[in-house]
């Protein structure tokens, strides 16, 4: 029994609360709906996103005045349903972030165990070109990229991949450089395991966590690239819809069509508001739990 | 230690890591640190050598250089009569299989991502000493061996406990059939009732397996239970080599009185008397002459001059004193 | 060693304190019901091994349990006739460091890097007994004196980077003592360090001890230590204290087979034996521990009972109390 002043606690509260388990929901919320509607969009999208038809060009969501239930949140100068245009929109910043993320997350792992695990003059080398490229303004290299190689969609993944990487090589180069000092490190070297043995089959795994959650944390951040490099005509051009690409022609209109920028940004802004809080989550789960003890 | 030729014979080992000065681009070498400066000893085969000293003595350091795990500035490591230090790569991998090592500390020791069964063949198949369908059986054989059950093969090591971990280590370090076992403070990070258990299972494996040990410990009364030869050692010197009983029986060298005079007795009719005073010097900044000097309670003028050298005062009893 | 202090009302009462952590996955019930009494002058040894919570047992007297997962939720701490735990955070305080202070194991971490070892031990006095910077001074010179750390003046104003371990653990020392506590509870104040130097350190404590007066709870894994240093020993185990007794009593008669079997199997400088004695089994897992003596999977004398219930303290003999069915 407690008394008012007293220091002790009840034993039955103090376990209920500590059996209360937090989940963000909202942000898995936003993150499943992006994936549905990317993956699956195309089998409930109300329209072809490219067919145009000039009769209906400009028309506000279907709440408004002189708006209709065909074109539930409008059409865009061409005619086209937006809707249908946002969700196919979806599939583009998810296929951009996937393998963006593929490419510069191999580069920067890669890089990052090299570094780490060799040390010395392998380290310095990677490292300092790591500080170099992470000093050059992304834009810049960007815009560098792609006068070199012409805009696209398959160009912006490649950009977008080969200049990302720096923060990959960073954090786990930091991880591999906590984890050789642990013994089994030690002792795989003396069981005479050959040095990529070392790299991919024991330290490898171990990272594995820190990049699952660099990777969720960073879904938001390619997304938002992609989407500025195609708002400054350097990404995906018309007419294949795209994020970025919508708000920039939305631009034009902003007084007199407002649904042609703000639903593709709200679009972006959820994405990256659940990619975020997800991520965050994660981090909190995964990483107590994978100090090694 | 006697007429036959020893299985491992380290001479002159010198380890030294060198103290750099940062500057932007270049760095200047200001000092070194002399973790092992000049040592010597022989290893004869099926015996139990304990190497005991302090922090900062560089008898880690020591059985990392014979493992291999670094590379002595100079002297020679002598396995078998091959020089050790002049090994090329192929001749290295030949020479693992013959030194395995258990560590310290079981809780970093184990790869947290790994099954105990992957652990424990890791070095058989590495060597190509068994195929794949081999591990199961031969993993279950080796945790038998160590006192752990068949299923545990398919565990993680987050399951298991300190006592537990130390035991994989060491059914791990088995596998390949090795020569010799360094030990590097294999119970020192274990509770005080699980030590005894992994003390007697190193001891019945030696004799099963006929293996020779090296064993690196601070702990006096563990190295007295399974040594047969002592070696201590002192901010990178051995000051005293001997047979067991020898040493603890008649201790030579100052410091070596001094530490079994420090080592609490569990007995509190024991009352110690005098202690050790000062502390252990910098590496970096090492006293003149004997590097004892400054603590030893029987220094004389000689000390503070000349290295006291390591010479032979009984049947293989090794002092490094003026007066000893 | 001197003898143990003349009988008087003792100066620290501990009764049925519990503390568990909750997590998740249930409750782990570190300490389960200690009690003990310190009294004015002694060394008691606090032993056992990891996780049988002597380490927690010591936070829960200073209230310093890791939060939020760790809770006290019942027993009484009397300190010169009050419950430590009816009093208020701010009353605490004022507790800490004045009449029960504490001196943690590495030495080596409990210092602040970024602060001389003179400011931090002045501040420890300061928050107790204000003065002005030049009394703390030399308070502060004078108490590394006492802990004989050579060049006191000169050393104050040195960073901890700069101190070895053993200098540390002198400088925590006299941070300990500069409030001259009722109680100075060290834990594991030596584990860290060399032998060489535990021997010195040991030594300080002893005569700091035998100068002060103050009461001391030794807490440590190590049999050998509380045999050169401690008047009384309770020996923990799996959150209880399973025996104590005055420290020949234990060394001559240990009852608790737990006791015996960490008595004996400890391998002891001169005396060899083909084989060490070993106590079978691992230690027990505290999160929802089963009924009966905690000790009873690896004892070798368990009776039907040791399943059933926890076994209530019988004393044995004067001053020798032991938690066991094979005396009650």
């Amino acid at each position: 029994m407690t008394s008012t002043r007293s220091h002790l606690t009840d034993e039955k509260k103090a376990l209920k609360k500590a059996q209360q388990r937090r989940y963000p929901i909202f942000a898995f919320v936003l993150l499943a709906l992006f994936l549905v509607t990317a993956l699956f969009g195309p089998w409930f999208a109300p329209h072809d996103p490219n067919a145009q038809d000039l009769s209906k060009s400009l028309r506000p969501p279907f709440w408004s005045e002189n708006g209709s239930t065909e074109n539930l949140l409008g059409t865009d100068s061409l005619g086209r349903d937006y809707l249908s245009r946002i969700i196919y929109g979806a599939r583009v910043s998810l296929l951009v972030s996937v393998v963006a993320i593929c490419i510069c997350g191999s580069i920067g792992v890669l890089l990052g165990l090299l570094s780490g695990y060799f040390g010395g003059w392998t380290d310095t080398l990677i490292m300092r070109f790591t500080d170099t490229w992470m000093s050059i303004p992304a834009l810049v290299l960007a815009i560098a990229f792609v006068s070199l190689l012409g805009p696209g969609l398959r160009n912006v993944i490649l950009v977008i991949g080969i200049t990302a990487w720096t923060g990959y090589a960073r954090i786990v180069r930091g991880e591999v450089l906590s984890l050789k000092t642990l013994d089994f490190v030690s002792l795989a070297r003396a069981a005479g395991c050959s040095e990529p043995r070392i790299l991919f089959s024991h330290l490898l795994p171990n990272v594995v966590n820190t990049i699952i959650i660099l990777v969720t944390l960073d879904i938001g951040r390619i997304i938002i690239w992609e989407a500025a490099l195609s708002f400054l005509g350097l990404g995906v051009q018309h007419p294949t819809p795209a994020w970025g690409l919508m708000l920039a022609s939305g631009r034009k209109f902003i007084t007199s069509a407002w649904w042609l920028v703000t639903f593709p940004g709200v679009a972006i802004l959820m994405t990256v508001l659940g990619a975020n809080l997800t991520g965050n989550w994660l981090r909190d789960v995964l990483d107590p739990k994978q100090k090694l003890r | 230690m006697n007429a036959a030729a020893p299985l491992l014979e380290v001479r002159d080992l010198v380890k030294h890591y060198p103290v750099a000065r940062g500057g932007l681009l270049f760095s200047r070498v200001t000092g070194h640190i002399r973790a092992v400066d000049g040592i010597s000893f022989r290893l004869a085969e099926g015996a139990t050598l304990g190497l005991v000293g302090e922090s900062g003595c560089g008898k880690s350091t020591t059985a990392r250089m014979i493992l291999r795990l670094e590379d002595p500035t100079s002297g020679q490591i002598l396995f078998d009569s091959q020089d050790l230090t002049r090994l090329n790569k192929k001749k290295l991998l030949a020479y693992r299989r013959n030194c395995q090592v258990v560590f310290q500390d079981p809780f970093r020791s184990l790869n947290p991502r790994k099954k105990v069964k992957q652990i424990v063949a890791e070095p058989m198949r590495v060597h190509g000493v068994i195929s794949r369908k081999q591990v199961r059986e031969k993993v279950a054989e080796l945790l038998d061996k160590v006192g752990l059950a068949g299923y545990h093969a398919d565990l993680y090591p987050h399951e298991f406990s300190g006592g537990q971990r130390q035991r994989i280590t060491i059914a791990r370090a088995l596998g390949l059939e090795p020569k010799i076992i360094v030990l590097d403070e294999p119970v020192s990070a274990l509770d005080v009732s699980i030590r005894a258990q992994i003390l007697n299972l190193l001891m019945r494996l030696q004799e099963e397996f006929h293996l020779t040990y090296l064993i690196i410990a601070h702990d006096l009364a563990v190295v007295e239970h399974v040594s047969t030869h002592v070696g201590v050692m002192y901010l990178g010197k051995l000051v005293e080599t001997a047979p067991r009983d020898e040493l603890y029986g008649q201790p030579l060298h100052p410091y070596t009185r001094a530490l079994l005079e420090a080592v609490p007795v569990a007995d509190p009719r024991v009352i110690k008397k005098t202690e050790l005073s000062g502390e252990v010097p910098s590496a970096l900044n090492l006293p003149p002459g004997c590097r004892f000097h400054p603590r030893c309670p029987a220094a004389g003028p000689a000390c503070t001059k000349d290295e006291p050298p390591l010479t032979e005062v009984g049947p293989d009893h090794f002092v490094a004193c003026h007066h000893p | 060693m001197t003898s143990s202090a003349a009988p008087q009302s003792p100066l620290l009462s501990v009764e049925d304190l519990k503390t568990y952590f909750f997590s998740p996955r249930g409750v782990v019930k570190a300490v389960d019901g200690v009690s003990f009494t310190l009294n004015r002058g002694e060394i008691v040894g606090l032993v056992g091994e990891s996780g049988c919570g002597k380490s927690i047992t010591s936070l829960a007297l200073m209230r310093l349990v890791p939060q939020p997962a760790g809770k006290i939720v019942g027993g009484r701490v009397m300190l010169a006739g009050r419950d430590l735990m009816t009093l208020s955070e701010e009353e605490m305080r004022g507790v800490r460091g004045k009449r029960l202070a504490m001196i943690l194991q590495d030495p080596m971490v409990s210092l602040d890097p970024l602060f001389r070892v003179g400011d931090q031990i002045a501040e420890a006095i300061r928050y107790h007994e204000p003065a002005s910077k030049k009394t703390l001074r030399e308070r502060v010179v004078e108490l590394l004196r006492k802990v004989k750390v050579p060049s006191p003046e000169v050393r104050a104003d040195d960073y901890p980077f700069q101190f070895s371990g053993g200098m540390s653990q002198r400088c925590l020392i006299a941070a300990g003592i500069s409030c001259r506590p009722d109680v100075l509870i060290a834990d594991e104040p030596t584990t860290a360090l060399d032998v060489t130097i535990q021997a010195q350190i040991l030594r300080l404590l002893r005569d700091i001890q035998e100068e002060s007066g103050t009461a001391v709870i030794l807490i440590t894994h190590d049999l050998a230590v509380v045999a050169q240093l401690c008047h009384r020993v309770l020996v923990m185990y799996a959150g209880r204290i399973i025996e104590q007794a005055g420290i020949y009593d234990l060394f001559e008669n240990p009852a608790h087979p737990y006791a015996q079997g960490l008595i004996r199997s400890v391998p002891v400088l001169g005396r060899r034996v083909p084989e060490l004695f070993t106590i079978e089994g691992q230690p027990p897992n505290l999160m929802n521990p089963p009924v009966g003596c905690s000790f009873a999977p690896r004892c070798d004398r368990k009776k039907e009972i040791c399943e059933k219930q926890y076994p209530n303290e019988t004393e044995i003999a004067p001053g020798h109390k032991v938690r066991c069915w094979l005396y009650g």
